[in-house]
């Protein structure tokens, strides 16, 4: 199906889903990945010359594991990515594989790659493998990936706020992914 | 583009060749090409090793045996023939003294500005220079024997401490670790045992030269550093060879042990020849495994490494952080230029509770390399407040380079923090504008920029070895700004 115009569809994935994007010449795509029950995930992303591509992802798991695959690869001059995938781990695993490429010649590209995860208990892991593979100069390219469980001082913050200690890691909670769900209320 | 007169100075300097590049004309006795049980039983019999060495090698070389060579690094590696290569080369004249030494080797290592006489003495620094396979002169020995530390060949370790060795050797970087490693276990020559006993502070700077002087012999040191403990180390290693057109390897073990309350730090000047800079011929293939275990609690290592050489580099610089409340430090710079490819980084294993760890990468890659940054950073369950904090950065310069970055980050502790960034681009042009306008030449802005660049990993290194890395980085960095 060849997309014009603006275009907007919620799907319901399947495990073990795979999702292929082609994004073509000065087209603009935002995508959104949100999950409560834990499933494997395959996004591969071609950008095209003057392609914006932007994917936000926040997946809380409760007992669940998450895996989440994304391979973007910029085959157009000028093309952008944007991601940031976020993972809230009770009881479960997470892992994360992200893969930026940016074949020789083609240049002016900016890539972004963000990857935040959070362990709430002892029995959760979380992998994080965010992967550059750049191959010319005229490239902006980033990553960056951060684990850990919820800011003891935050927690502190809330307290001495008067804040239940089950409630202050609620708010945190949601603060964590405030940014993912803003975005997507603006958009809807 | 640079202006004609600025292309043509970069010509010159692009044909500027690797100044260590000579060969030195030594006698020297070297085993035939191929490698099998008798050529370590023969390599064993010239070094009069104990038994317990002789079955660690065969042992070892048993496993090598059924071992593959690993295929999944970013590298091209041309197939390599191991009975093409000859396993142990030593001067003919062997040395009782450092005024023995022949007086070619001694050149040899004057040329190349690595103090062995007196010239030590001034630069404050103990030496053990390894001319191919053999150890020939280790300076200081007595000044650091009154202290009670060991600093000599790893061959008269095992005749003077065998029960150092012994207790130590092969603990950190097993027999069975990894194909190289094996490969080294097995056939390794000599290279360098350090022992600093307790609550000692190592007056002076430890240093290791190696050069690979003979044709189509492998280079297999092994070193050993035992910080017992309170005490403090710091060791320095440097590299060369001479140019040829085929292939050498280098596959070296460095092992290090830090018991409670001791701190080693271990900082590296690779500049191996890099190969044919416009065909990419020849060059050496540095294929290293070096470890380093914090045994005891409160312990500390640190890893400083500035890689400039080898055609092909693949080393991963580790810490195993199995003391409580230990430390683990990585902080490199690796140029490649020409036709190099180096896939390099390092591995920070969390055990013990309250460890840190801190990794500080830079790649620059030029000409036509490629330049992998492979990390691991792996939190256990055991690892409570644990932090690691890793921040890898390249810097390309052309386009016809790349620069790849691949970490492995896993947490399994709720109380541990990991966090990792990376960022990749090309000088900023702005900061090149600002130093061009006030009066600088492009190349001199660029350089200034790139030493910026690696700062704050050369801040790490000794005093005398940082003055050697930036003008080394200066050399190499050569003709390749356009």
């Amino acid at each position: 199906m060849e997309i014009t115009n603006h275009y907007k569809e919620t799907v319901n994935l399947k495990d073990n889903a795979v999702l292929n994007y082609d994004i073509k010449s000065n087209a603009s795509a935002r995508l959104f990945f949100c999950d409560h029950e834990g499933f494997d995930l395959n996004i591969n992303v071609n950008l095209h010359e003057n392609a914006t591509c932007e994917m936000y992802g926040f997946f809380k798991s409760n007992g669940k594991n998450a895996n989440v695959v994304t391979t973007v690869t910029h085959n157009g001059k000028k093309s952008k990515c944007d991601q940031d995938f976020r993972f809230i781990n009770k009881e479960s695993n997470s892992s994360f594989q992200g893969k930026i490429t940016i074949p020789k010649n083609i240049t002016g590209c900016e890539s972004n790659m963000l990857n935040k995860n959070l362990l709430l208990d002892t029995d959760s892991t979380a992998f994080s493998k965010p992967e550059l593979d750049i191959n010319n100069d005229d490239t902006v390219c980033t990553h960056g990936s951060t684990t850990g469980p919820i800011d003891k001082d935050q927690i502190f913050y809330l307290r001495s706020r008067g804040i239940d200690e089950q409630s202050a890691v609620d708010i945190l909670i949601e603060a964590f992914y405030q940014d993912i769900k803003y975005k997507m209320s603006i958009d809807q | 583009m640079p202006k004609i007169k600025d292309r043509k100075k970069i010509e010159n300097t692009l044909a500027k060749e690797y100044s260590a590049g000579f060969v030195t004309d030594v006698e020297s006795e070297t085993f035939p090409p191929g490698i099998n049980e008798d050529v370590i039983i023969r390599l064993s019999k010239i070094k009069k090793e104990p038994k317990w060495l002789l079955d660690f090698r065969l042992n070892s070389y048993r496993i090598w045996e059924s071992m593959k060579q690993p295929d999944w690094s970013t590298l091209d590696i041309e197939p390599i023939d191991y009975q093409t290569i000859s396993y142990y080369s030593a001067p003919k004249k062997g040395p009782a003294s450092y005024d023995e030494v022949d007086p070619e080797i001694k050149k040899d290592f004057e040329k190349l500005g690595i103090p062995l006489g007196e010239r030590a003495k001034l630069a404050g620094v103990a030496v053990d220079a390894v001319f191919d396979s053999v150890s020939v002169a280790t300076t200081y020995q007595k000044e650091l024997a009154d202290k009670g530390i060991i600093f000599c060949s790893f061959s008269e370790a095992v005749h003077n401490h065998p029960e150092l060795v012994k207790k130590y050797l092969g603990t950190v970087i097993p027999k069975s670790d990894n194909y190289f490693a094996t490969l080294n276990s097995a056939v390794f020559s000599d290279g360098t045992f350090v022992y600093i006993p307790k609550n000692t502070r190592c007056p002076l700077e430890l240093s290791t030269y190696f050069r690979i002087n003979t044709a189509n012999t492998g280079q297999f040191e092994r070193t050993l550093i035992v910080a017992d403990e309170g005490s403090y180390v710091s060791y320095l290693e440097g590299c060369t060879a001479p140019m040829r057109d085929e292939n050498q390897l280098h596959a070296a073990n460095v092992e290090l042990v830090a018991l409670k309350d001791a701190e080693i730090k271990y900082s590296t000047i690779q500049n191996w020849y890099p190969g044919d800079p416009v065909t990419g011929k020849g060059g050496i293939y540095n294929f290293v495994t070096k470890r380093g275990l914090c045994k005891g609690a409160n312990s500390k290592i640190t890893w400083t490494q500035f890689e400039t050489g080898s055609r092909l580099t693949w080393k991963y610089p580790s810490c195993v952080l199995k003391g409580d409340n230990s430390v683990g430090e990585f902080y490199s710079v690796a140029l490649t230029n020409g036709h190099q490819m180096a896939d390099t980084g390092t591995k920070m294993i969390h055990i013990g509770k309250n460890t840190k760890s801190t990794i500080i990468s830079k790649g620059i890659s030029a000409g036509n390399s490629t330049n992998t940054y492979r990390g691991l950073v792996k939190v256990m369950k055991s690892a409570t407040n644990s932090k690691n904090f890793t921040a890898c950065d390249s810097l390309m310069m052309g386009n016809k380079c790349s620069a790849i970055t691949i970490p492995y980050i896993k947490n399994e502790n709720k109380n541990s923090y990991c966090n990792h960034e990376a960022t990749t681009s090309k000088i900023n042009d702005d900061q090149l504008f600002y130093l061009r306008q006030r009066g600088l030449g492009e190349e001199d802005a660029t350089n200034m920029l790139i030493s910026g660049f690696c700062k704050q990993v050369f801040q790490q290194l000794p005093m005398e070895f940082a003055v050697e890395a930036n003008k080394l980085l200066e050399v190499s960095m050569e003709g390749s700004v356009g």
